[in-house]
């Protein structure tokens, strides 16, 4: 076995590889019985260091606890995808949803200072992207009493940055009146992974190809598909997304990234084309 | 601890997350009988704070039941794949409190008041094996070591790791597969 192989084996066990080398890694592991074994003797190895840190046990109430979250849980939704709002529906329920949030928000707006702060607040991303990159920015929301308020505050605050594009984050901070840049802005709330993308100036894809946007966690690697972008003979719009609940991107620091890809396929789980909006990196 | 031993339990431990998969309660149990203590123990070396440890240890099993259905046998072994699932709630964790990486040695981690709290029966039971791992540990390189630690323990990412240990990533990636070979072919010769 070559240094390159046991490289990748170990970056592997270790929890280290990209996301496209350990799916190319994986499926190596499907066909050759050495590298398996290989791989099993490293994890072994790992074990029996976690195994040999000082041992403690959790408290006795934990697995109560836990069965409790489990028991909990309501029904796992189908996952959500990309689900176009037509802009004119989404200005009628969104005014009436600012309306519902009061003053706060657009107070909080028009004065780029933060509202109270208070342990039930969540805080929102809102990331800038433009063809190059992302700028966060967090928005702390008043707590919402049930989900469907949650999601009307998010749609508010994504209506209110498009009216107001001054607020957005790093270089999409300046308005941009004459709407000529490729640009778009994500309002994500990671607690319940719901979010809002708007774009500005994307072209048409051409004739087969499909918009994906991406969610990626830059410090895991983790990465999802969060959805097809249907432009509908537009080069902008406002939509919605959700990613499943089960996701495995939890943090509160994300990129966004549209692609172009060849497929429409819902279950893609790497781009493959060229990106045109936003970057998977910092 | 022993490799056999890990064998044994390998086999058991798959079967428990199939039935898990299956909404097995009595599984999930048996499953958390045997991984919490050391699942918890990592997360007290990851996030030194017991309070926060508990309730990654809590996301995680939470986890562990909702994806019991997608771990796959030929991918890794079922205590590697809940340390995985382990390590990188750990590592949210300490993103999301923007806490940095935590980078402490083996030895300043041993020495910590973990060590000292961890049960006389539990010592008792794991000391031949605990030396055994710490014998195999001690032969290796003191920089492929730290870099195995890092990697191991801190949450950092190995381009991380090469700017801690100020080396290439090139390098440390040799060290990380040196240190762990050697790891790997010691913990084998003591089990002989």
């Amino acid at each position: 076995m070559n240094v390159t192989t046991e490289e990748l084996a170990s970056l592997y066990v270790l929890d280290k590889l990209e996301p496209g080398q350990k799916r190319a890694f994986e499926g190596r592991l499907q066909t050759d019985a050495d590298l398996l074994q290989l791989v099993r003797e490293l994890e072994s190895a790992l074990e029996d260091q976690i195994r040999a840190l000082p041992q403690r046990e959790p408290p006795g109430s934990s697995y109560e606890r836990i069965t409790s979250r489990i028991h909990a849980r309501e029904p796992v939704p189908l996952k959500q995808k990309a689900v176009s709002i037509p802009w004119i529906t989404l200005m009628g329920w969104g005014m009436a949803a600012i309306l519902l949030l009061g003053l706060g928000l657009t107070l909080f707006l028009t004065s780029g200072k933060h509202l109270p702060a208070s342990g039930s607040n969540s805080l929102v991303l809102v990331v800038g992207m433009d063809a190059q990159s992302n700028q966060w920015k967090t928005i702390p929301l008043a707590a919402a009493a049930d989900a469907s308020e949650s999601f009307a505050q998010l749609a508010a605050l994504a209506e209110e940055l498009w009216k107001n594009p001054g607020h957005l984050p790093g270089n999409t901070n300046e308005p941009n009146p004459a709407n000529t840049r490729r640009s778009g802005y994500t309002v994500f709330n990671p607690a319940n992974k719901q979010g809002f993308i708007a774009i500005q100036q994307l072209p048409q894809p051409v004739a087969g190809k499909h918009y994906y946007l991406w969610v990626k966690d830059p410090f895991s690697n983790q990465l999802e598909c969060a959805g097809l972008i249907p432009l509908q003979d537009a080069n902008h719009g406002l939509y919605s997304f959700a990613l499943h609940q089960d996701s495995e991107i939890t943090s509160d620091q994300v990129v966004f990234f549209i692609t172009e890809e060849s497929s429409a396929d819902p279950t893609a789980t790497r781009p493959l084309g060229r990106p045109v909006l936003g970057t998977d990196h910092i | 601890m022993s490799s056999t031993r890990h064998q044994d339990s390998v086999a058991e431990e798959a079967g428990l997350l199939g039935q898990i998969a299956t909404g097995d309660q009595s599984a999930f149990e048996q499953l958390y009988r045997k991984y919490s203590g050391p699942l918890f123990s990592l997360g007290l070396r990851m996030l030194e704070n017991e309070k926060e440890a508990e309730e990654v240890l809590q996301d995680t099993f939470v986890k562990l039941w909702n994806k019991a259905d997608s771990y796959d046998a030929r991918k890794s072994r079922p205590f590697t794949w809940s340390v995985t699932i382990m390590r990188r709630t750990c590592i949210d964790r300490l993103r999301k409190n923007n806490r940095r990486p935590v980078a402490t040695t083996l030895e300043e981690a041993r020495a910590s008041q973990w060590a000292v709290a961890e049960t006389v029966r539990k010592t008792t039971e794991r000391n031949d094996d605990v030396d055994r791992v710490n014998a195999a540990m001690q032969a290796i390189p003191p920089h492929q070591k730290r870099a195995l630690e890092l990697a191991l323990f801190s949450g950092m990412t190995h381009t991380e790791i090469a700017e801690n240990l100020k080396q290439p990533l090139g390098t440390v990636k040799t060290w990380l597969r040196r240190g762990l070979f050697q790891l790997s072919s010691s913990l084998t010769e003591h089990a002989k």
